[in-house]
């Protein structure tokens, strides 16, 4: 019996410790930090394992599943979100013509969607690649665009 | 290193701590990537099988069954001195292998568990069967006496001048001693040339043709022809002779174990069957080589039945040649037995290929280890086999023999394969990566 209270002791002293750390705006900054550091870190190992899988398919995905990095990286920005709100944080709307990312972005994805369309034809391939990406854009700004 | 919030600062204190933890998230991270590599370099590959669920597309474990039955055991129960065998085909140049049994919770727990593994070629495992003859259709000539070898059987040709009205060529009759012989059963005498003996070959321009029922089978093609027989053993004849003959709607493929290609893919012919290979790992881990793949046309591989992908835990197929170069053996499979072929005129006859190469020392050479209970499980029995002493054979397929001295219940098995960390698997990884780059990539 004194063995449950003391660990409900414990138990209550850990809850309130923990409270007093979330409570502290220090401890919330070093958090959404680390976890913008863990988020980069996910992005770019998911990045390197969608090049890989795409050159050589089951390379990487026969040892380790792009599923469960992805829902750590689903996981990472509702903790981001989380803390953002708690530190009452409020981001600029980024456009994605102004973003340096974009050309970046349309490079990988034209080699990514290009590679993936090998056994075509060469100017099958690119028309297809193209076409796709123009529809992805197309997507983006139909879903993301500012409304009148 | 990336700083997302740059523009979010902490006191000093909390910076340093920040910094701290900051190194070791990428620690993690470096560590975690080495251990993928490490994964991708040196593999561990798992195979199951589930007792409860035999018919599994996800059971890993193939050919399991019994000292007692070809079935796998039903509901996985084991009786005294009954011997679990299955087979496992990894791929890969592995150290070490883990093999698991769990038990079921209400099996009696066995006294002693002794476990063998062997190395070799699923197909080599087959049982032995009789020595094989001469093919069907072959012109054999011994001690003056010439024999046509019809249904699997020698007739001789009692009459000489039947020989000459059937058109056969003494010179196209192949020497042998009468001991070759022995290895066809004797069949019926020919004593008139009324009919032409059932599988006699006959060529029409570049058409050939095997004799068979009172109808002419054309052969898919010359290269089909080729395959299986020597061009003079077909008696050459002209158009008029296909005059007053059926011909059959029927064909006679390539000899059965053919490599052949067509477009970017490549079968085994066996039994009016094209089996597409899995890809190159499969080709060279079964043991074939890159030389003996006929270019196929469209018409020749569309006269075959198309079946499921060829994969490395598949035996070879009726037809294939096995050869020991040890002991100087050949084998062909046929029917689940590995036929010998036991002299030089029946290897001529039959070897069109190279043979896959073996070893008859791997069926007897193995490695062994005992069962034991794994701690802090309940019903799991597990042992460890080091696999040096078999890695020296050829082959994909382990084969395991589970002996139970006592009576048990099986709910699953489960074998580990471990690859050793060493340069030369290095280098063997690296080399197999490039291999398939190079195959996605470069056009050859």
């Amino acid at each position: 019996m004194s063995k449950i209270k003391t660990a409900f002791q414990k138990f209550q002293h850990f809850k309130t410790i923990a409270r007093k750390k979330f409570s502290n705006r220090n401890f919330l900054t070093l958090l959404y930090k680390l976890l913008h550091d863990a988020l980069f870190i996910l992005l770019f190992s998911f990045t390197l394992i969608l090049i890989a899988e795409g050159l050589l398919p089951g390379l990487a995905s026969s040892h380790l599943s792009p599923a469960r990095i992805a829902i750590v990286l689903v996981a990472t920005l509702l903790g981001i979100a989380t803390l953002g709100k708690k530190l009452d944080l409020t981001y600029p709307k980024i456009r994605l013509n102004q973003s340096r990312l974009l050309p970046v972005l349309i490079v990988v994805s034209f080699l990514l969607i290009g590679n993936s369309l090998l056994r075509f034809q060469l100017w099958q391939n690119i028309l297809i690649t193209i076409l796709t990406l123009f529809f992805f854009i197309l997507f983006y700004h139909l879903l993301f665009s500012e409304k009148d | 290193m990336i700083n997302l919030t740059q523009k979010m600062t902490l006191q000093s204190k909390w910076k340093k701590i920040y910094l701290i933890s900051r190194f070791f998230l990428y620690l993690l991270f470096l560590l975690a990537g080495l251990f993928v590599a490490y994964q991708v370099l040196f593999p561990e590959i798992s195979l199951d099988y589930s007792f409860s669920n035999t018919n599994s597309l996800k059971n890993t474990l193939f050919l399991m069954r019994t000292n007692t039955s070809q079935n796998p055991p039903k509901n996985g129960g084991l009786k005294k001195n009954e011997t679990l065998s299955f087979s496992a085909n990894p791929l890969g140049n592995f150290k070490d292998a883990k093999l698991s049994f769990v038990l079921d919770k209400k099996s009696p727990v066995p006294t002693q568990m002794n476990v063998k593994i062997r190395k070799a070629y699923s197909a080599f495992f087959f049982p032995t069967g009789a020595p094989l003859g001469f093919p069907s259709g072959s012109l054999l000539s011994a001690n003056g006496i010439y024999y046509i070898i019809s249904d699997g059987k020698a007739r001789q040709f009692v009459s000489g001048s039947a020989l000459d009205q059937l058109g056969f060529s003494r010179s196209s009759f192949v020497r042998i001693s009468a001991d070759d012989l022995k290895l066809n059963p004797k069949g019926d005498d020919i004593l008139s040339a009324n009919s032409y003996p059932e599988d006699t070959l006959i060529v029409v321009g570049n058409q050939y043709y095997q004799f068979k029922n009172g109808a002419l089978i054309p052969f898919v093609s010359d290269k089909a022809f080729l395959s299986s027989h020597d061009p003079t053993q077909a008696i050459p004849k002209n158009e008029d002779f296909l005059k007053d003959k059926t011909i059959s709607e029927n064909f006679v493929g390539f000899a059965d174990g053919t490599l052949a290609s067509s477009d970017q893919s490549v079968f085994i012919l066996s039994g009016g069957q094209s089996f597409p290979i899995a890809d190159s790992t499969t080709f060279l881990a079964m043991g074939f080589d890159w030389k003996d793949v006929l270019p196929l046309t469209p018409g020749e591989i569309n006269a075959y039945q198309r079946q499921k992908q060829f994969t490395v835990n598949q035996p070879h197929p009726n037809g294939t040649i096995f050869y020991d170069q040890r002991e100087n053996k050949y084998f062909m499979i046929e029917a689940g037995f590995k036929r010998p072929l036991e002299n030089q005129a029946v290897i001529k006859a039959r070897l069109k290929v190279s043979p896959v190469l073996v070893d008859n020392q791997s069926l007897g050479q193995n490695a062994t280890c005992q069962l034991i209970k794994e701690t802090l499980t309940f019903h799991t029995f597990t042992c460890k086999l080091n696999l040096d002493a078999i890695n020296v054979f050829a082959g994909n397929d382990y084969q395991f023999d589970a002996d139970f001295v006592s009576e048990a219940k099986l709910v699953s098995a489960n074998v580990v394969f471990y690859t050793q960390f060493s340069q030369a698997n290095t280098l063997t990884s690296l080399s197999l990566i490039k291999n398939r780059l190079q195959n996605n990539y470069v056009k050859n």
